[in-house]
């Protein structure tokens, strides 16, 4: 009996769809070749082995962990403080945003590094109400590391249940958001933190809502945005707020 | 490193979090390194076992009755320790070790409660073995082989996979499927399961 005819036995047998003839073949060889019992005592365990996705994808997850221990760099970060490295990763994103909207924007995002990391410092402080709490927002650094926007944005929202104030988590929510392209949600976090008054993200936030607002065409609102900015001498992104309205100016 | 407490590390391997397994990485995995490494193995095995134990210990914690009597870091340090020992009272390792070793380390797998307390048995090691290197497959044979199982008919795998025929995508199938057969086949492990679970 050729190979190929066997073969077709399996799969008929697993589909549940052999016919009264091949149910005999199949019986008689299970009896007779060990080969063949082999094959399909095989192909079951690899049926059980794999149908549990659960499983699989958290053998994935380990292996992937393990891999990018042994690389080092990043997990020191995490494990030293989960703030710092969303530090970094706001970094990251800064210069991803600014790249988005072409502005150089790099003393910025050094001191957006700065300031977060000084920030959040103290805000970590005030987090570890829980560990459970870490736990979430190490998932949410870990997925904006990796780019997984939507799950950060899950895991922010989730920290928020437990602290509507928290202002970092604001920010982070925000970026997250324009990420993702939602610039109104992302507009909403900006507002919050700028409402807020007393944190060391408002100037922050103001530069990203009006980057939002010219995301969405609103360019009445980005223009009076950035002028709030550029009117303010003391205001970080004073001067990249007059380039900015130059370009507007210039462009529409 | 932030200290994380034990409720929270069940909770954080429930939800498969990869911070909790880095963390359980770097808190634990040296101590396993040792273990393994003065038990006649290697870094790569205590990988494995790190790897074992999770997901011994994932598959626990989705049963209502799941509870350990001592610390986390104890209770883990115990799987693996079973898992390593059970690993190598069955293995070609054992062939290495002279007979005070093996003496040694049948008692100790002997003596361990923990056995009852988390029931591995071979099977769960043998669908981990198929698990392990189904996922070292491609990504093409990985999704031939899920369609093929899920029942989807060739035709239909043909279209999703972007293959010319029904033909071709039988033939991509029994080949991926030979692939893992090889790869289980050639694990040194997987005799030893195989014998085990008879």
């Amino acid at each position: 009996m050729k190979n190929d005819y066997k073969q077709m036995l399996i799969d008929k047998y697993f589909e549940q769809n052999l016919s009264k003839k091949e149910q005999r073949q199949f019986d008689k060889l299970m009896q007779e070749d060990e080969g063949f019992k082999g094959d399909v005592d095989f192909e079951r365990s690899v049926r059980e082995a794999i149908e549990h996705d659960d499983l699989l994808d958290f053998r994935n997850k380990i292996s992937h962990t393990i891999k990018k221990q042994n690389r080092k760099a990043i997990f020191r970060q995490i494990t030293g403080t989960y703030w710092k490295y969303a530090a970094s990763v706001v970094l990251v994103l800064g210069v991803g945003v600014s790249v988005l909207f072409f502005v150089n924007n790099r003393n910025s995002n050094d001191y957006l590094f700065k300031s977060a990391y000084t920030e959040t410092k103290q805000d970590i402080q005030r987090s570890r109400i829980s560990s459970a709490s870490s736990v979430t927002v190490a998932e949410a650094m870990l997925n904006y590391h990796e780019g997984n926007y939507y799950n950060a944005i899950g895991y922010f929202k989730e920290l928020l249940k437990k602290d509507q104030k928290n202002i970092a988590v604001r920010f982070y929510l925000g970026i997250s958001y324009m990420e993702t392209d939602n610039f109104e949600k992302a507009s909403g976090s900006f507002r919050y933190i700028i409402s807020d008054q007393n944190n060391l993200y408002i100037e922050h936030a103001e530069w990203y809502l009006g980057l939002c607002f010219l995301k969405q065409d609103e360019i009445d609102k980005a223009i009076n945005q950035f002028t709030i900015i550029a009117q303010n001498d003391q205001n970080y992104y004073s001067s990249q707020a007059e380039k900015m309205l130059d370009k507007i100016n210039r462009d529409f | 490193m932030n200290q994380i407490s034990d409720e929270a590390i069940v909770e954080g391997i429930k939800l498969k979090s990869q911070y909790v397994v880095s963390y359980l990485y770097e808190d634990l995995f040296p101590g396993i390194v040792h273990f393994v490494q003065t038990n006649s193995g290697t870094e790569d095995d205590a990988q494995d076992i790190f790897q074992e134990a999770l997901i011994v210990i994932y598959q626990k914690t989705t049963s209502r009755d799941f509870e350990f009597t001592s610390s986390f870091k104890n209770y883990f340090f115990g799987i693996c320790r079973m898992l390593w020992l059970k690993k190598i009272s069955r293995g070609n390792i054992e062939d290495s070790l002279d007979n005070e070793e093996l003496a040694g380390i049948k008692e100790l797998l002997f003596e361990d409660d923990m056995m009852d307390e988390v029931g591995i048995n071979a099977h769960d090691l043998m669908m981990g073995l198929y698990q392990k290197h189904f996922l070292m497959l491609n990504e093409e044979c990985r999704k031939i082989l899920k369609l093929h199982f899920q029942k989807v008919p060739f035709t239909e795998i043909a279209e999703i996979m972007g293959l010319s025929n029904e033909k071709y995508a039988k033939a991509r199938k029994y080949m991926c499927k030979e692939k893992l057969k090889q790869r289980i086949k050639d694990d040194p492990q997987f005799k030893n399961y195989f014998e085990y679970e008879k």
